[in-house]
């Protein structure tokens, strides 16, 4: 069944139930609101009450008999809206699936409960719900709106126009503001949805269900936290696959994290994570909410271009110019120079001294006439894959009459079906070109930049196929190929006992030779290692390697490194047994100076890295509630285990796990570094198939050691053949 | 001439503080000293060979750095590096079985004391520790024929058990005691009635050193490197102490009511309070350990910059944090001349020297 018509009790009930408490029967209450509301919105369905005084939703109804509890309900009311205290929704929902009622919304009544009492009193909730099969909106929530089926609970004081958009949010506050804001805006709505807390549907329910509405085009969401991290990313996907999804995610900030977490007592986790499992469902993150309603308006009316050449024409310089310096940095779309039979349409319309080059200046004493033939003649031009009019409130200008023209060239003269915006700058002369435009469904922004941002994510989203199902490999598969195929080595549990073992031991962390002992195992490219407890051990070893050598302090407990980084360097490449057995002693002998209350065991011996190699560090780290987040980034920079941006400047690609061959090929190519990997600057490239094998094998440790919190794979070496570890640490769970 | 060996019933107990204070004494007294550590546990390089970075610092304070007799190698004629253990353990050890150990060990000492008036010859670790290559105190005393100083720090009260075990290795051997970083508290119990007590027990108390907030202190500069983290403000000021520390964690009320209460306190706290960073800067602490690699915002790096209180940023959680620094402030060297000049100070005012000097013969 599509998942809207699960839904479906909630979303178009054939009969609704108000439920009020008895004692709170003035016009005031909630109950009496959302029965009037209801009543207001033209509902056309059975409409019931239980409790509220008859008469006081408008006098609209006066035949409507309040009953005095929900044990009288007469068969076939689906939905019913709850206006009680949160202590007596569970039990009022058992009663409600005696009656038949197939679905919930509990509005809010009073301050969220917090802490214990909350927690566990949503628990009973959830369990209430899921046990009567009740699909249960709410608590807290502030209302549900579906404009096809005149269904409005809540949101008294809203009447949003009928449209594609449908929009759910964790926060109610959002909604109202959402919802008023949209008004100004023009946009229109199929679903509005206040989630509230979240004790059965979520965040994961509203995709689904509204990536199967029909009456939805476009998705908005604001998300605080993800409960079930997996069953989000899937129904995203999904979701993403048939329509525009736009998800603004509070909290990404630590501040933000925190307030989140005083919000609602969740934890909102890392925003890494969530900015990974976003760009790996297709989804487009937004990161503020002017942001989600100005591209909401581009998404709900305009096309996808079919490309990414951006027509702009103004009748000022200026405007033109801050529109071509934003294409410019978003890096989305490009300004292209019109066709040569373009150029001559424009010549023949445009004064002389106007430039004909994109942006395609009319010049400040243009009227109407000269921005149809523009657009016109831009519209045709086959390097033009979107339209962009500015207008400037010059002597000249005609707000309404150039509305009107870009109106009829976007809908008469706009053979490919190209996408238009517009930005009308200035105050209240150009009110009357807005709302035309507005009301023929072009998004009209304040100003360029705004519009290019907008443009340039439709532009984004049209580019990037949305992420096909088959493309991300499904998790688990104990045996055979395993969910990632193309690591290069194949896996050997030994990588487990190693983990295992070491758990039994009762360590937290697993690093020097053992580590990469598991490393090897799991099938990563490991360089050949070694630990010499003593300086003729060392030698030994190393003759064994072959020269030269690199030589690293060994510690017992896992410690900061002894040697600072620009000291190591000359412990890289020794060249014979007498300069490894000096380099060990003056390795133990500085220990043994500086870090007394952190033993060593001796050294690593290590087969020199190439000198030509690059140091990278790859690892994981597992993120609530999404599972193990795969990164990769230049060696040395915050390298702590959780993979945390600390450091200014540091810069890091990441991936949920588990990764497709796809998604490791973006990790390597989204860093800044990128051209340096592949040999720019006349250095020697570094092999990327190997690297990406490396990636997915990190990818494939995560999804199959669930004991291991985390993995820090650096220095990784990577040269013009293979790639190699160098250095391993593994925190378990 | 008589020679002096300056143990301790455990490490970190003041050895050096007591050898530079007790040198720097006799050789006020008019005495020409000599000084060796036979062996050493701070393996360090130098040009002319290995020695103990110890008996290196040690030298120095004693004025003996430009005597032509106190190389290292000399000094401190068995280094304990890696391979020297691992070898022991092994049994490969040359000289571990036969005793060549302690011949060398003699040999150095015949060397460095030739024309003294009185030999410091300093420990290392506690009064057994070396056993297993046969180089501990009780050997080093006896072989060298050295009477023995041993220095107690308190932990909670003095080790009379090892004491007196002592005694009884070392009989006429064991010049004395000293019972060092006594706090103010116990001083009246342990000069009341255990000192009197170990000497009815034929252990002379020679001194009874107090606790000194100094000496076990440490500079924020030294303290960033220990814990292996990285100052990120107020550079210039990385040269005042902490003498102990105060965990940040609790609401900011209570973190007043202790931090108002706690001297020279660093303040251990995670890198995104910046409530309790804000109220620790402005009470003057000597400097801010922040926590998990978070790096504090803008309005506390200036308030840092501006209050002179360094910022050390380290990667690790504030309890394994706090837990080394318990660790680092009551173990580590003694380096700087302040604590040499402190720790002189201590020695003069508290030792019997007299007492001392009579035991020797000088």
């Amino acid at each position: 069944m599509p998942d809207y018509l699960r839904l479906a009790p909630l979303f178009a009930p054939s009969s609704v139930a108000v439920v009020g408490e008895r004692d709170r029967i003035s016009p005031a209450s909630p109950a009496c609101m959302a029965l009037a509301g209801l009543l207001a919105a033209g509902y056309r369905g059975g409409v019931h009450a239980v409790n509220p005084a008859a008469g006081v939703g408008g006098g609209r109804m006066p035949e409507l008999v309040p009953f005095a509890g929900a044990e009288e309900l007469p068969d076939g009311v689906e939905l019913a809206v709850l206006c009680l205290p949160r202590e007596r929704l569970a039990a009022e929902l058992e009663l409600l699936d005696r009656r038949g009622v197939r679905a919930a919304v509990a509005l809010a009544s009073g301050p969220p409960d917090q802490g214990r009492r909350g927690f566990f009193s949503e628990r009973e909730l959830t369990r209430a719900a899921v046990d009567a099969g009740i699909l249960l909106l709410g608590p807290d929530s502030l209302g549900l709106i579906n404009t096809s089926s005149d269904i409005h609970i809540g949101f008294p004081a809203a009447r949003p126009a009928k449209g594609g958009v449908s929009f759910f949010s964790q926060s109610g506050a959002m909604c109202a503001c959402v919802l008023e804001q949209a008004a100004g805006l023009g946009l229109g709505f199929a679903k509005f949805v206040s989630l509230g807390g979240k004790a059965l549907l979520g965040e994961a329910d509203m995709l689904r269900a509204l990536g199967d509405d029909p009456e939805t085009t476009v998705i908005l969401g604001y998300c605080e936290s993800v409960e079930n991290g997996e069953d989000f990313r899937t129904a995203a996907r999904q979701a993403a696959a048939k329509k525009p999804v736009l998800l603004l995610k509070a909290g990404v900030t630590r501040a933000g994290a925190r307030a989140v977490s005083a919000h609602m007592g969740l934890a909102a986790g890392s925003a890494a994570a969530f900015h990974a499992a976003f760009r790996q469902s297709g989804v487009i993150e937004v990161r503020e909410t002017a942001e989600l309603l100005s591209l909401a308006r581009m998404f709900a009316t305009q096309p996808m271009p079919s490309g990414p050449g951006l027509a702009v024409v103004t009748n000022a310089g200026g405007p033109g110019i801050l529109a071509a310096d934003a294409c410019a940095e978003i890096g989305l779309l490009t300004l292209p120079r019109p066709g040569s039979a373009t150029l001559e349409r424009l010549s023949r319309a445009l004064p002389g001294i106007a430039s004909l080059y994109n942006p395609v200046d009319v010049l400040g004493d243009a009227g109407a006439d000269r921005y149809e033939a523009a657009l016109s003649a831009l519209a045709a031009d086959p390097q033009v894959a979107s339209l962009l009019v500015l207008l400037a409130p010059t002597a000249a200008a005609r707000p309404l009459e150039t509305a009107r023209a870009v109106i009829r060239v976007a809908r008469e003269d706009n053979p490919g079906g190209k996408p238009f915006a517009a930005c009308l700058l200035g105050g209240e002369s150009m009110r009357a070109g807005r709302r035309a435009l507005l009301e023929a469904g072009i998004p009209c922004y304040d100003f360029p930049e705004e519009a290019v941002a907008a443009l340039s994510a439709l532009c984004g989203h049209g580019e990037v196929p949305p992420p096909g199902l088959c493309e991300v490999p499904a998790s688990g598969g104990e045996n055979g190929a395993g969910p990632v195929d193309g690591c290069g080595a194949p896996w050997d549990d030994e990588a487990l006992s190693i983990v295992e073992s070491a758990r039994g031991l009762g360590l937290g962390e697993l690093c020097g030779v053992e580590a990469l002992e598991a490393a090897h195992a799991a099938g990563l490219p490991v360089l050949s290692t070694g630990l010499a407890r003593t300086s003729w051990e060392a030698a030994r070893l190393a003759d064994d390697m072959g020269y030269p050598v690199s030589l690293r302090l060994a510690l017992r407990d896992a410690g900061p490194e002894a040697v600072p980084a620009d000291d190591a360097a000359r412990f890289a490449r020794l060249a014979d047994a007498a300069d490894v057995r000096r380099a060990f002693a003056e390795l133990t002998n500085r220990a043994a100076r500086e870090l007394p209350d952190a033993p060593a065991l001796g050294c690593l011996v290590q087969a020199a890295a190439p000198e030509t190699a690059f140091e990278l560090s790859v690892g994981f780290v597992r993120e609530a509630p999404f599972g193990p987040l795969v990164f990769f980034r230049m060696a040395g920079m915050g390298d702590v285990a959780s993979g945390d941006a600390t450091d200014a400047g540091d810069e890091a690609a990441r991936r949920l796990a588990p990764l497709s061959p796809a998604d490791a090929r973006a990790m390597l190519r989204e860093m800044r570094f990128y051209p340096l990997l592949r040999g720019a600057c006349g250095g020697e490239a570094a092999s990327l198939p190997a690297l990406e094998r490396l990636l997915l094998g990190v990818s494939r440790l995560a999804v199959r050691a669930p004991q291991l919190a985390g993995a820090l794979f650096s220095p990784v070496f990577a040269g013009p053949r293979q790639a190699r570890v160098a250095g391993a640490r593994l925190a378990l769970r | 001439m008589p020679g002096l060996y300056i143990g301790s019933t455990s490490g970190y107990s003041g050895k050096n503080t007591v050898t530079v204070g007790l040198g720097l004494a006799l050789r006020d007294a008019g005495l020409s000293i000599g000084y060796m550590k036979p062996v050493g546990a701070v393996p360090m390089e130098t040009k002319s060979g290995l020695g103990d970075e110890d008996a290196l610092f040690v030298r120095d304070a004693l004025g003996l750095a430009g005597d032509a007799a106190h190389t290292p190698v000399a000094m401190t004629p068995v280094v304990v590096t890696h391979d020297f253990k691992a070898a022991a353990f092994e049994g490969t050890l040359p000289g571990m079985a036969d005793g060549g150990l302690l011949d060398s060990i003699a040999r150095a000492y015949t060397g460095l004391a030739w024309g003294r008036d009185v030999m410091l010859v300093a420990g290392s670790g506690g009064m057994y520790s070396g056993k297993y290559s046969g180089v501990d105190a009780i050997s080093v005393v006896r072989r060298l024929g050295l009477k023995a100083l041993v220095i107690d720090r308190l932990e909670k009260e003095p080790s009379y058990d090892l004491l007196l075990m002592l005694q009884e290795q070392l009989g006429g051997q064991l010049a004395g005691v000293v019972l060092n970083d006594v706090p103010p508290a116990s001083l009246e119990e342990v000069t009341g009635h255990l000192a009197p007590f170990l000497e009815a027990r034929g252990v002379p108390v020679l001194g009874v050193l107090p606790r000194d907030p100094l000496m076990g202190s440490i500079t924020v500069g030294d303290l960033a490197h220990r814990l292996g983290g990285k100052i990120i403000s107020a550079h210039h000021k990385t040269d005042r102490v902490v003498s102990q520390f105060l965990i940040g964690t609790m609401q900011v009320e209570n973190f007043m009511m202790h931090f108002r209460r706690k001297k020279n306190a660093a303040v251990i706290v995670g890198g995104d309070r910046a409530d309790v960073q804000l109220v620790a800067l402005e009470g003057d602490c000597p400097c801010l350990v922040l926590t998990g690699n978070l790096y504090p915002n803008d309005v506390i790096l200036t308030r840092s910059e501006v209050l002179e209180t360094s910022i050390i940023l380290v990667r690790e959680d504030t309890f394994t944090v706090a837990k080394k620094m318990e660790n680092l402030l009551t173990r580590h060297k003694m380096r700087d001349a302040v604590k040499v000049r402190q720790g002189a100070e201590l020695v003069a005012r508290h030792l019997r020297l007299d007492a001392l000097r009579a035991t020797l013969g000088v």
